[in-house]
């Protein structure tokens, strides 16, 4: 069955790269370009997996992720963080927020769709 | 990178000084256009470069599935089973065709047999119409006897009447015979010549079709080798190109990481100008006041000279990445145009006739030859069946005729008795018919030797006839069941193979609509990406403009040296969401990383 992932991101550029790895995989894909537009789309969509940016204006992805954390329907959805931040700190905050996995940039296709893999099956 | 700093002060250093703080400013704000401007043209140029990677990437999974396709269909059992079963075949076919060449050649020495037998008919029938002639003379002289002895009556009349006409039977009978054996001797010639035409022709076609075949099946077998190494080459080519389009697709990401450090210079430009712009001057301002202009222009110095610096670095961090994408998609071109002619040499695009496809075309149009060949042999069989049949019947036809004679031969012998009875009875006087009934029987003696002769003769063409036709039907019947079975499994074999060579020509064509331009436009698209050349001048032209102001700074403040504000520091941090680390596909290689999770890689971490 194919699998539906979230990608919200500010940067166009990154939305498009990660829907076109990702669709080459099989995956279906919707986009969102801040916490809160990404808010807005699980409104009305389930999604099997979130892959979110760190710094977005209007909601940032730590944000994000304690909001989707407080949906029934997404306790256990995977949510991974896509940044170029390695900061500790920060890794810590979003792991604290419920965020399942750290992706820092720069990294490769396989890698992405590895972790994907793991989360998705 | 190193920013040059102005040791040599303007002389109209100090004129208005009051305006330096809005000209470093204001040359901020110039700083922040540029890096807006070609900020904007380069996501275009991004964004526009990953619309054609999806395409790339579309197009490269369908040759990939494609080619998969022809490979596992080429290498697979069932194409090679077919090959094998053809070659089998081809061999049973060559066995057939020698033993039938084996049976026309033994048919063509027995009718040879045949015509020699019937040839020596002749000699016989010559001496029954010799004996035809004695006879009539026999008749005559019975006759003129009869009529000089008063006492034989009209029974010596009609004795002489019988001899004279069992003469002419005999003479007709005999020359019939003799008719029949003439026709028959040209109808067996005539046969063996056509025989010996189409057998020699049969022969030499089959054998060459036989020997194109065998060399089409061989060439085939060695094409499936190799067919099965290149389509293998091509899928895992096939992989390796559409995996590498995806690793350019992920090399897009640098735009972003790029992206962020301009974005983090831009923020500290707008900052630091504000502050500047905001400032009422340094001639309005109390000295030693905290904020003072002094400060803000040592202030902007750092930032001018540090954030120059962070500029250069993403400049290169972004032309490598850039330039790493273009120099991969070229070697991606490259690697498509490698893997069309490898496709093109698999499939036959190129018209070689190394190719699998055209070598098995080749050999199915050359066993659908050899197939005809059979069906010709059969024909051949049929025609000398016929043949065989024909002299069957002519030589029992002409047995009977024989009958005829013997019976005629049995009449005489009785004429011969009767004319000796009637010497006897006539005594004296009967002497000169008891000479003609001693002839007559001597002729009977002839008649019956000839007409044995020729009946044995006859009987043992016929039973000879009779034999080869049963060769000949056992050879056409077992033939043409063999045929049949060896059509029935060509014909599965060849539509197996058709129906593969139909699929792959298929698979063949939707390859060819997704690569024939996939190199071009790859090529093109590399081409297309002159991004790099905007974001080279205009750092350039910024870091200028940051040296200007440092320049400005010098006349403004003299005071504020290279070591005073921490210019002398080589290295400065760069801003941004973090530590920026540039890795993976087009990142410069001399970047390291912290070890994160090692089961996907450094950079990633699940908790």
């Amino acid at each position: 069955m194919q699998k539906t992932v979230l990608v919200v991101d500010d940067a166009a550029v990154v939305r498009q790269m990660v829907a076109l790895t990702l669709q080459g995989a099989g995956c279906k894909i919707i986009t969102a370009v801040n916490g809160t537009d990404a808010l807005s789309k699980l409104e009305s969509t389930t999604v099997d997996m979130v892959i979110t940016d760190l710094n977005m204006p209007e909601m940032d992805g730590i944000t994000l992720v304690r909001e989707i954390r407080k949906k029934e329907a997404c306790k256990f959805t995977p949510i991974v963080m896509l940044t170029t931040v390695s900061q500790e700190e920060k890794k810590k905050d979003g792991a604290e927020a419920g965020a399942s996995g750290w992706i820092y940039k720069p990294f490769n296709s396989r890698q992405l769709l590895e972790v994907v893999h793991k989360f998705l099956g | 990178m190193t920013v040059s700093f102005p040791e040599d002060l303007p002389t109209a250093v100090s004129e208005r000084p009051q305006d330096s703080l809005l000209e470093v400013g204001n040359t901020l704000i110039t700083c922040i256009e540029f890096l807006d401007t070609f900020m904007a043209v380069t996501e275009d140029e991004f964004l526009n470069t990953g619309t054609k990677l999806r395409d790339f990437h579309s197009r490269s999974l369908r040759i990939a599935e494609g080619s998969a396709f022809i490979s596992e269909t080429i290498s697979g059992d069932r194409i090679w089973q077919a090959i094998e079963a053809l070659n089998a075949l081809m061999q049973k076919m060559a066995l057939y065709l020698r033993r039938s060449e084996n049976v026309t050649m033994e048919s063509m020495v027995r009718l040879g047999g045949i015509v020699s037998t019937v040839d020596d008919v002749h000699l016989h029938l010559e001496e029954l119409e010799q004996i035809a002639r004695t006879l009539r003379v026999l008749g005559l002289s019975t006759a003129l006897q009869s009529a000089a002895l008063r006492r034989t009556g009209s029974e010596g009349a009609v004795l002489g009447s019988d001899i004279k006409t069992l003469s002419f039977v005999v003479q007709e009978k005999s020359q019939n015979i003799g008719s029949n054996v003439a026709a028959l001797i040209t109808f067996i010639q005539t046969t063996l010549a056509r025989l010996k035409l189409l057998e020699e022709s049969q022969q030499k076609k089959a054998a060459v079709v036989l020997k194109a075949t065998m060399a089409g099946i061989n060439a085939l077998i060695a094409k499936h080798r190799l067919a099965t190494t290149t389509s293998r080459d091509i899928s895992a080519a096939a992989e390796n190109i559409s995996q590498s389009i995806g690793n350019v697709v992920a090399s897009q990401q640098f735009h972003d990481i790029t992206r962020q450090q301009f974005e983090a210079i831009r923020n500290a430009f707008a900052t630091m100008s504000a502050a500047l712009l905001a400032h009422p001057g340094l001639r309005n301002e109390l000295p030693g006041a905290p904020g003072s202009g002094k400060d803000r222009m040592r202030e902007a110095a750092r930032l001018c000279f540090s954030e120059a610096a962070a500029l250069s670095e993403t400049r290169r961090t972004f032309i490598t990445a850039v330039e790493t994408i273009i120099g991969n998609l070229k070697t991606i071109a490259a690697a498509v145009r490698d893997m069309n002619r490898k496709t093109d040499l698999l499939t036959g695009r190129d018209s070689s006739s190394g190719s699998f496809l055209a070598g098995l075309g080749g050999t199915l149009s050359s066993v659908m030859s050899t197939l005809a060949t059979l069906s010709e042999d059969i024909t051949t069989k049929k025609e000398l069946a016929e043949a065989v049949t024909y002299i069957w019947r002519t030589t029992t036809e002409m047995a009977g005729f024989i009958r005829e004679i013997e019976d005629i031969g049995d009449e005489v012998d009785l004429i011969a008795f009767n004319a000796a009875v009637k010497a006897s009875m006539l005594g004296e006087e009967g002497k000169p018919l008891v000479v003609i009934a001693e002839w007559i029987q001597r002729v009977s003696f002839e008649t019956q030797k000839h007409t044995n002769a020729v009946s044995e003769m006859l009987n043992s063409v016929t039973r000879y006839t009779a034999e080869l036709s049963g060769k000949i039907d056992e050879s056409f019947t077992s033939g043409g069941t063999e045929v049949k079975e060896m059509s029935g499994t060509l014909q599965s074999q060849v539509g197996l193979l058709s129906k593969a060579n139909r699929d792959i020509q298929k698979a063949n064509t939707e390859i060819e609509s997704f690569s024939s331009t996939l190199a071009e436009d790859i090529e093109s698209a590399a081409d297309k990406i002159t991004v790099y050349t905007l974001v080279d001048s205009s750092v350039t032209r910024i870091i200028s403009l940051l040296e200007a102001n440092l320049a400005r700074i010098r006349m403004a403040v003299p005071e504020i040296t290279q070591e005073a504000y921490g210019g002398g520091d080589a290295v400065t941090p760069l801003q941004g969401e973090g530590d920026l680390r540039a890795e993976g596909p087009g990142a410069p290689a001399t970047e390291s990383a912290q070890e994160t999770d090692k089961e996907f890689g450094e950079n990633i971490e699940l908790f």
